[in-house]
């Protein structure tokens, strides 16, 4: 499907914890969120840095923002080509032709990229409003 | 006859809005009529043009196409030609020049779709009594046309704020969901969520006259990152979930995030942001073993949300193993069915779970009121006339289709979308009870004073289970059971006597 450069593309900035090492897949609770937390510095330098790049940033909740422009704003600052796809929601495609729903961190000054663990393509969700027609 | 020199008797018309500061258009439409046969004028405004007496309306041919050309050769265009009437249009200076009148502009009270009750613009002539009407007595048109009618901005109609009547059981808002939850006993007591403000991040929200008719209260749309259209609900799907929040505490402050469906976590971000009592969602992804790398981010925002205090409540699924309605910060809304006789039982529609992914974590916690399959069309609720929902829910006898038209605004669905609502409708009422209520005390107050549900099955679960059955006591297909408002309300204002506010 092509990408309508009206209809905006965002993607979650997840940072690294200030502690250094990553969060396992399913630790995170109340009870010790504050271990998952990046350090407030630079969190917001991180997000200065997409702002000055041309993205609308959102606030910082827990470890991650999300990050909000045109597609080829994108696809410029990343180097990748974007794709819509009606159930996956926004993947980058990759050279060999795949889909990935991370971009990747490489063309990125190496200060911004440092406190980032990933940058995620957040896919729709599988049940709620998206799916209704579906009945699922 | 000269138009120019030509002066029509001013008529008084005291009872006229006052004039607008609004611009006169530049192209006016307006409807001509020919002298009609029976000799009543169309526009005589007490005429009573029915099917039987149409006929008097109508006028010879001939005097038609001569009006038309008349209007033509003043320099009108003439767009439509009918038995009964001309179409045409100018801009207002030719008006005024061929009929010797002024046109004004005047306010007058609407209701616009998505507006509600404002202000809307309607061309007049002030010399006539009837608004819109223009007299052709004394100009170069007198002997071909009996008057003239501005055309006039139409709205669509407003939807309405009672639900339609279907040939089937199902459960409408707010009584019957305030009853079945047993809510009804909370609010005689007072209790009804004032001061309480419950954030829903789901696909906006919809003005619709059902809120507005029992006055119910919602903030502007807040939109999430990346979402659109503040004042449209396309899907529908968040204007009609709202409805099971106020049917359970009427005197809530809903918060409504408009989402991206492909930017969850921001919208969730941004419900955060606006520093709610509680967060209700309606959605959530099928997640039966691991997470991927977009749930960490929003695990994350969860797990933050609820060390701040704030309460978030989830949809388990509907047939999903429902993250985040697995994680374990958040309160997890099942389904539980009432049927017209009463009979408590599992909703086959609703998920129940053991979490393979945080072990020892069972879904849901408590259930709310949730149809059956094939399509859980269960309670009436309201929505945008003609949106996804209204559209695909329309048509057809039930369960085939809910009964009712595809832009009436009202539509029959649940699945645990339903039950989270409710469920944050509750835990509104025993915030308002006990202040100091946490998440971690909603959860158990609401698991505490729940119904226990000891009959049927709950939905299979994507490669987990084929369906399990609900039995005395806590289970996993329905928790605890159905939320009962009064008996949780309770539990908290015990704790207020305990501990105080």
């Amino acid at each position: 499907m092509s990408l309508h450069q009206s209809q905006p593309a965002s993607a979650q900035v997840v940072l690294r914890p200030a502690a250094g090492h990553a969060p396992g897949a399913a630790e995170v609770t109340a009870a010790n969120v504050a271990q998952y937390l990046p350090q407030a510095q630079s969190a917001a330098a991180v997000q200065q840095a997409f702002r000055d790049a041309g993205f609308q940033t959102s606030e910082l909740v827990g470890n991650s923002f999300s990050i909000t422009a045109p597609p080829d704003r994108f696809e410029e600052y990343f180097g990748v080509r974007l794709d819509r796809d009606a159930s996956a929601g926004l993947r980058a495609l990759q050279e060999e032709g795949a889909a990935a729903d991370e971009l990747p961190l490489d063309r990125l000054p190496g200060w911004v990229a440092a406190p980032i663990q990933m940058v995620a393509l957040v896919p729709p969700p599988d049940f709620g409003p998206t799916s209704y027609s579906g009945f699922v | 006859m000269d138009a120019d020199t030509q002066q029509a008797p001013p008529i008084p018309s005291p009872s006229l809005p006052a004039t607008s500061t609004s611009p006169l258009p530049r192209r006016i439409f307006a409807v001509a009529s020919p002298h009609s046969l029976g000799g009543t004028p169309m526009f005589q405004g007490s005429a009573g043009i029915m099917s039987h007496s149409v006929h008097a309306f109508a006028s010879p041919s001939d005097l038609v196409m001569s009006a038309a050309a008349r209007l033509a050769g003043a320099g009108f265009e003439v767009l439509q030609i009918t038995p009964f009437t001309i179409n045409f249009a100018g801009p207002p200076e030719m008006f005024e020049r061929a009929f010797n009148t002024r046109l004004v502009v005047r306010d007058e009270p609407v209701i616009k779709p998505r507006e509600g009750l404002t202000v809307g613009q309607f061309l007049d002539d002030p010399s006539t009594p009837l608004r819109g009407h223009i007299r052709t007595e004394g100009t170069a048109f007198a002997d071909v046309l009996e008057g003239v009618a501005l055309e006039e901005k139409r709205y669509e109609m407003q939807p309405s704020p009672f639900a339609p009547p279907t040939g089937y059981f199902l459960l409408r808002v707010p009584g019957d969901v305030s009853a079945a939850c047993n809510a009804d006993r909370v609010h005689r007591m007072g209790i009804t969520g004032r001061g309480v403000r419950v954030a829903m991040v789901d696909s906006g929200w919809y003005a619709h006259p059902y809120f507005e008719q029992r006055g119910y209260r919602a903030a502007p749309v807040v939109l999430g990152p990346g979402a659109v259209n503040p004042f449209t609900d396309e899907s529908g799907h968040g204007t009609g979930e709202s409805a099971n929040i106020f049917a359970v505490a009427p005197d809530v402050e809903l918060l409504p995030i408009k989402y991206s469906p492909v930017n969850t976590v921001a919208a969730f971000h941004t419900a955060v942001g606006l520093q709610p009592d509680i967060i209700t969602c309606s959605w959530g992804s099928n997640r039966p073993f691991a997470l991927e790398a977009p749930d960490l981010a929003l695990a994350t925002a969860v797990a933050a949300a609820v060390a701040q205090g704030i309460i978030v409540i989830f949809s388990a699924g509907n047939g999903h193993a429902g993250f985040p309605g697995q994680h374990p910060d958040v309160i997890s809304a099942g389904g539980a069915n009432l049927d017209r006789d009463a009979v408590l039982q599992a909703s086959n529609y609703s998920s129940g779970f053991a979490s393979n992914i945080y072990l020892g974590r069972v879904v849901p916690d408590v259930c709310g009121l949730v149809g059956m399959q094939p399509r859980a069309m269960y309670i009436m609720l309201p929505v945008e006339p003609g949106d996804e929902i209204d559209l695909a829910s329309a048509g057809g006898v039930f369960p085939t289709g809910d009964e009712t038209a595809f832009d009436d605004g009202w539509a029959a669905f649940s699945g645990t979308s339903a039950a989270a609502p409710q469920l944050a409708g509750v835990a509104a009422l025993m915030k308002q009870a006990y202040p100091g209520l946490t998440p971690v005390l909603a959860r158990y107050l609401l698991a505490a004073g729940a119904r226990d549900v000891e009959l049927g099955f709950c939905s299979p679960v994507t490669t987990i289970h084929a369906g399990l059955p609900a039995g005395p006591g806590p289970d996993l297909a329905t928790g605890a059971g159905l939320v009962d408002a009064h008996a949780s309300v309770l539990g908290a204002l015990y704790l207020r006597t305990l501990w105080g506010t």
